[in-house]
């Protein structure tokens, strides 16, 4: 949000200058600007921290295990307190305070969560703590389509990764099951049109495919995480061709692919510890691989592209540069190679630039 | 965003009702299992952690969940598993006759079977040997009032524990109290 004021305020200078927008438009977008940054406010995010840190309240009254209130009473508090904090969000939905609301709804899915725990402790409950984190989640989905609470989504994923993650561990190899709750939650998501949701799903299933290598083929797969990942960018530039009315969708989709394919090539390079000539071949399809994801963002305006080539690449040189030291490769050789390539990196990115906006500054427009 | 408001008191009452009734249930399925479970006497071995979350507790150990039972060839880790159980020479003691992978009724009604999740198979073992696994049956933690974990600890050293089991009809497991010396400890209400 910040960045995006940032940059419409200076194209908004550089648009009346050249005499494309009126005075009265531009202080009318200043307006429209400065309306949904106050939805978002301050307010609304320290609702939220409080809904959170009441959780945590919830949390250890159960640990405390208090024993002055009979443990059925103890329940009936937690679940009257429940039933309190839908109806507080319920009430403050209709006084137009959705942010406040929705930080109410949190507070529900916590409660729920902390009245799971009190149950367990009360039976001594000691089966897979897994399964009530899912049953957690479970709540926490119901709660976020039933009521449309975009946070409840949220938290939702955050623990259906939890789950996961805990079972893969657990049972020792892919969780595959971990795929059908994010299916659900994803297309909560998608369903709510609410992008930061979908970037959370992203992240998940990235953080899955990567997950992939490490587990399959006793640990050594990651050539298919980056076959993967290929895959996914491929796909992505397939569809900006043929559905370009998703922008979004498609650079998302190519960054997170770019990621799971990168995540491949460094388990590869510095996980596995190939051969000499294998690592030097890897390490070169690694950079050529970021110089297109950098192309690619110049190319179609995906920024975090652009962002993720230039870090991906320093990263790179980096680990290179430290896995070489040292050994075989003459150090200052390596540095040879690097400089060639970066000074390679920099004529094209010229080049594109210059083909890309031939009137203006050619210092500005890499770098935004 | 689109409007998300929760607007409707029939979806707010809609999704409380239904995670207070997950809630039921689960009281519901222990209170059940606690009132009309088969109850056994089981010895086992305590030490004190602390969960994060849950408050003190005393994790218990048994005779016939750790190391040496004997599994059906492809069980893996995270399996579920019966374990038939037979009484032993002393009260509270019990061995393990067999597990298998489905749950079958014991020949012997002195005999019971557990429900639990095979925590670890050791390497694979000789030919025509079973391999050996480790079980959990969830009853494996005692929670215990904040602060009171070691005192329980301290009035239980020297002396023999058990723990007082109730076991259902297809193998699950809860635990009903705990007995020192053959004493129960203190009794907690059902609910």
């Amino acid at each position: 949000m910040w960045s995006y004021r940032k940059r419409i305020d200076r194209d908004l200078v550089r648009w009346r200058e050249a005499g494309w927008v009126t005075p009265e438009g531009e202080s009318a977008i200043r307006r429209d600007i400065e309306k949904g940054v106050r939805t978002l406010g301050l307010a609304n995010s320290l609702a939220i921290l409080s809904a959170v840190l009441m959780g945590f309240a919830v949390m250890s009254f159960v640990a405390s295990n208090w024993q002055y209130m009979p443990r059925i009473l103890r329940l009936g508090m937690l679940v009257a307190a429940l039933w309190a904090s839908y109806g507080l969000a319920g009430a403050l939905a209709r006084r137009n305070l959705e942010g406040f609301a929705h930080a109410a709804i949190l507070l529900g899915v916590g409660i729920f969560g902390g009245s799971i725990m009190l149950v367990s402790q009360m039976y001594h409950m000691d089966g897979n703590p897994a399964d009530a984190v899912l049953l957690w989640a479970g709540g926490a989905l119901l709660a976020g389509v039933g009521l449309r609470s975009n946070p409840a989504l949220a938290f939702a994923m955050v623990l259906v990764c939890y789950w996961g993650i805990t079972e893969a561990f657990r049972l020792d190899t892919v969780f595959w099951p971990f795929l059908g709750p994010w299916a659900l939650i994803s297309a909560a998501f998608y369903w709510q049109k609410w992008r930061p949701g979908l970037h959370l799903s992203g992240l998940a299933l990235t953080g899955f495919v990567v997950s992939l290598g490490y587990w399959l083929n006793g640990g050594h797969a990651h050539g298919l995480v980056v076959a993967g990942g290929l895959l996914v960018m491929a796909a992505a530039i397939a569809g900006e061709r043929l559905k370009p009315e998703l922008p979004a969708l498609w650079s998302g989709s190519f960054n997170y692919g770019l990621v799971m394919a990168l995540a491949g090539l460094f388990a590869l390079q510095f996980i596995e510890s190939p051969e000499l000539d294998v690592f030097i071949l890897l390490a070169v399809l690694a950079l050529a691989l970021l110089l297109g994801a950098i192309f690619w963002g110049l190319s179609a305006g995906n920024r975090g592209a652009l962002w993720l080539g230039y870090t991906g690449f320093s990263v790179e040189i980096l680990a290179v540069y430290t896995k070489t030291i040292g050994t075989l490769l003459n150090t200052s050789l390596f540095f040879l190679i690097a400089a060639l390539i970066v000074s390679g990196l920099a004529a094209l990115a010229y080049r594109i630039h210059a083909r890309a906006e031939p009137q203006s500054n050619p210092m500005t427009g890499a770098a935004s | 965003m689109i409007n998300l408001s929760p607007r409707s008191w029939l979806a707010i009452a809609a999704v409380a009702l239904i995670q207070t009734a997950a809630l039921a249930t689960m009281v519901y399925g222990r209170a059940s299992l606690l009132l009309n479970g088969r109850e056994i006497v089981a010895e086992v071995i305590p030490v004190d952690p602390r969960d994060l979350f849950r408050g003190d507790y005393v994790i218990l150990g048994y005779t016939f969940g750790t190391g040496e039972i004997r599994v059906p060839k492809a069980t893996v880790q995270g399996d579920k598993v019966y374990v038939t159980l037979k009484p032993g020479t002393a009260a509270g003691q019990w061995e393990v006759v067999s597990a298998s992978d489905k749950l079958t009724e014991p020949s012997d009604p002195a005999q019971v079977v557990l429900k639990g999740i095979v925590s670890y198979v050791s390497a694979p073992p000789a030919e025509g040997e079973l391999p050996k696994a480790s079980v959990h049956y969830g009853i494996e933690s005692y929670f215990v009032p904040e602060g009171t974990g070691r005192e329980l600890e301290q009035k239980v050293r020297d002396k023999k524990i058990s723990a007082l089991l109730a076991v259902g009809k297809s193998g699950e497991v809860a635990i009903k109290g705990l007995m020192v010396d053959g004493e129960r400890l203190a009794q907690e209400p059902l609910l």
